[in-house]
């Protein structure tokens, strides 16, 4: 279990940023979704131990953050949100210096900065200022700050923010990188095509409260009873016999359609309706959702729930 | 096109830091500001020039005038002269640099120490390390007091020695043992008197530090307080005819606790004042810094 919390709880004064929180993740890589606001970022410094929970408790990597929140911090990398970074050093000298913090002895925190600086694509700037780099070079220096001392779990806050879209690309692929390495990852975006290119579970938040978790397949997979449906010829007697048979269904502009049947029906209706028309069918599979039908859906819900 | 230059690699075995994280921040920064060129120029090698100078002025009274073949005026100048190679000498060291080396260390080196890693968030780097914030001010604090101590307590002690080193033997005008006894409390009193300054400034500084994340506007802060503090005591004490207020001043209650311990000035009890005035702004100081320089910070 990398990360397991139990009705955690974060206050600042009188605001809830976190409502009780329970959360169980094996590990993997994990996206964590959700508005402005929803408390992603405070959760992720909840666990970092930056934030003393007013309620509830944490564990990460199977340590308990309020009482080993050193030792959590040495195991674990973080990729803050915001443009952070050493004032008036190069990128080696930056990295050395963190590596050491985070236990590296000299000559192996100043290996490790080598390694990662160019393992983040920096290789060639890396003698050079941080400050002087471009926003997509801070972003890399970021997550090379995260990795040099080889943690076991990074957590990343929106790491793609303010990159171009190659940029944002690569930075994707050293992610999925980092995941083919063993390295946990949790990536908190709201970006759905960035947890959607990373990561294989999902965590949906709003408003300090997750709505809505598990694998991206299990989201994404279909509900049972939508169809997307596409025939040779014209489907209007199909649509129009459906319909009158009360189903639901909805043309789409590249001719298939969206077949909506009852549970206790099967496709064998759509078999037999296309072959009472004298259509053929060419298309017939379970309607799969997109993350961000799932990640729309789970929004409105709870808008629903608390209206 | 590769995304990357090189692949990622996993450390097989992690050995471990041998440094405590505080020496490790202190080291990185000192190393850092060596390296810049400016500062070497305008403040760290002016702060030494003078050392330099009194160096050369004990080795014209101890040995060119002392064993000079002088006529008799001369003589008795010489022996004036040698009257001011005791405390009043090595504590005029310490008020040179008191007047104008603290301000210059603290505006353009202590400023930034923490208005710097504000202005960058590098706090946000650092304290998601296994690092704690008594470590990172220690850093910080080290950092300054290692360039405070290297142009007070360093040179000063050099000073002496090289005085000693070159007092007239039996055949001169002093003995060696003679300029021992009359000065043997010095070493001690540059000792104290140095990690008193240092302390003092060091942790003002950095709390003023901690304010701001302009090393400009600290640093005029820093300014603005010991000069000013100083011209407030300077009227208040005309005004009165007294040293009562000493305590207003940061300067003048540094050398009033300078004057106690190299045994010259006036007397008075005044130094009881100066040395709580100081011991107040080092807990202000203190207070200060662990409200400003949280974990929570890092949040806006």
């Amino acid at each position: 279990m990398i990360i397991s919390t139990l009705d955690l709880v974060v206050r600042f004064g009188s605001v809830q940023a976190l409502g009780g929180i329970t959360l169980s993740l094996e590990g993997g890589a994990v996206g964590l979704l959700g508005p402005n606001g929803a408390g992603k970022s405070t959760l992720i410094r909840a666990l970092l131990g930056l934030h003393v929970p007013s309620a509830g408790s944490c564990r990460v990597l199977d340590l308990d953050v309020a009482t080993r929140g050193r030792e959590v911090r040495r195991r674990i990398g973080y990729l803050p949100e915001r443009d952070a970074y050493l004032p008036d050093r190069n990128a080696v000298l930056a990295l050395t210096l963190l590596g050491e913090l985070s236990g590296l002895p000299f000559l192996e925190a100043r290996r490790r900065a080598h390694e990662v600086l160019f393992f983040a694509g920096l290789g060639e700037a890396r003698y050079r200022k941080v400050q002087t780099y471009s926003t997509g070079m801070r972003q890399r220096f970021k997550l090379a700050a995260a990795l040099v001392h080889d943690p076991a779990l990074i957590f990343l806050d929106e790491p793609t923010n303010g990159m171009d879209p190659a940029g944002r690309e690569e930075m994707l692929e050293l992610v999925r990188d980092l995941r083919r390495h063993g390295i946990h990852v949790v990536l908190s975006s709201h970006l759905l095509p960035d947890v959607e290119a990373c990561c294989e579970h999902v965590v949906v938040m709003s408003e300090g409260r997750i709505l809505t978790q598990g694998s991206i397949a299990d989201l994404t997979r279909a509900s049972g009873q939508g169809f997307v449906v596409a025939l040779d010829g014209d489907a209007e007697p199909f649509v129009s016999r459906l319909v009158d048979r009360g189903r639901e269904v909805t043309t789409h502009e590249d001719r298939s359609m969206r077949v909506v049947l009852p549970v206790d029906a099967t496709t064998f209706e759509i078999f037999e309706t296309a072959a009472s028309c004298g259509l053929r069918l060419r298309r017939l599979e379970p309607e799969k959702r997109t993350l961000e039908e799932v990640f729309l859906r789970a929004l409105e819900e709870d808008h629903h729930a608390r209206a | 096109m590769p995304v990357h230059e090189q692949g990622y690699r996993r450390i097989d075995e992690r050995g471990q830091a041998r440094m405590p994280a505080f020496l490790t921040m202190a080291r990185s920064e000192i190393a850092l500001l060596f390296s810049r060129k400016l500062l070497l120029s305008f403040v760290i090698l002016p702060s030494l020039l003078p050392a330099l100078g009194m160096m050369i002025a004990v080795y014209v009274v101890l040995q060119v005038i002392a064993q000079g073949d002088l006529p008799a005026g001369a003589s008795t100048l010489a022996a004036g002269f040698l009257q001011q190679v005791g405390p009043d000498f090595y504590f005029l060291f310490f008020k040179i640099h008191a007047s104008t080396f603290l301000l210059l260390w603290g505006a353009f080196v202590g400023a930034d120490l923490i208005a710097g890693d504000r202005k960058t968030r590098a706090l946000e780097l650092y304290f998601t390390r296994p690092l704690g914030r008594f470590s990172y001010l220690g850093g910080k604090f080290c950092t300054l007091a290692f360039f405070l101590l290297l142009t007070t307590f360093v040179p000063g002690l050099l000073i002496w020695l090289f005085a000693v080193s070159i007092a007239p033997e039996e055949e001169g005008s002093m003995v060696v043992s003679q300029y021992l006894e009359a000065t043997r409390h010095v070493p001690m009193a540059i000792l104290y008197y140095s990690l008193i300054m240092t302390t003092s400034t060091c942790t003002l500084v950095l709390a003023l530090s901690s304010l701001g994340k302009s090393w400009i506007l600290v640093g005029a802060l820093w300014g603005g307080y010991f000069l000013f503090s100083q011209i407030i005591y300077n009227i208040v004490r005309e005004l009165t005819e007294s040293r009562a207020a000493v305590f207003l001043s940061l300067k003048d209650s540094l050398l009033e606790v300078g004057e106690k311990l190299f045994r010259t000035g006036q007397g008075g009890d005044e130094w009881v004042r100066a040395a709580v005035a100081l011991g107040v702004l080092f807990v202000l100081s203190l207070f200060i810094l662990l409200r400003r320089i949280r974990v929570v910070e890092t949040v806006s």
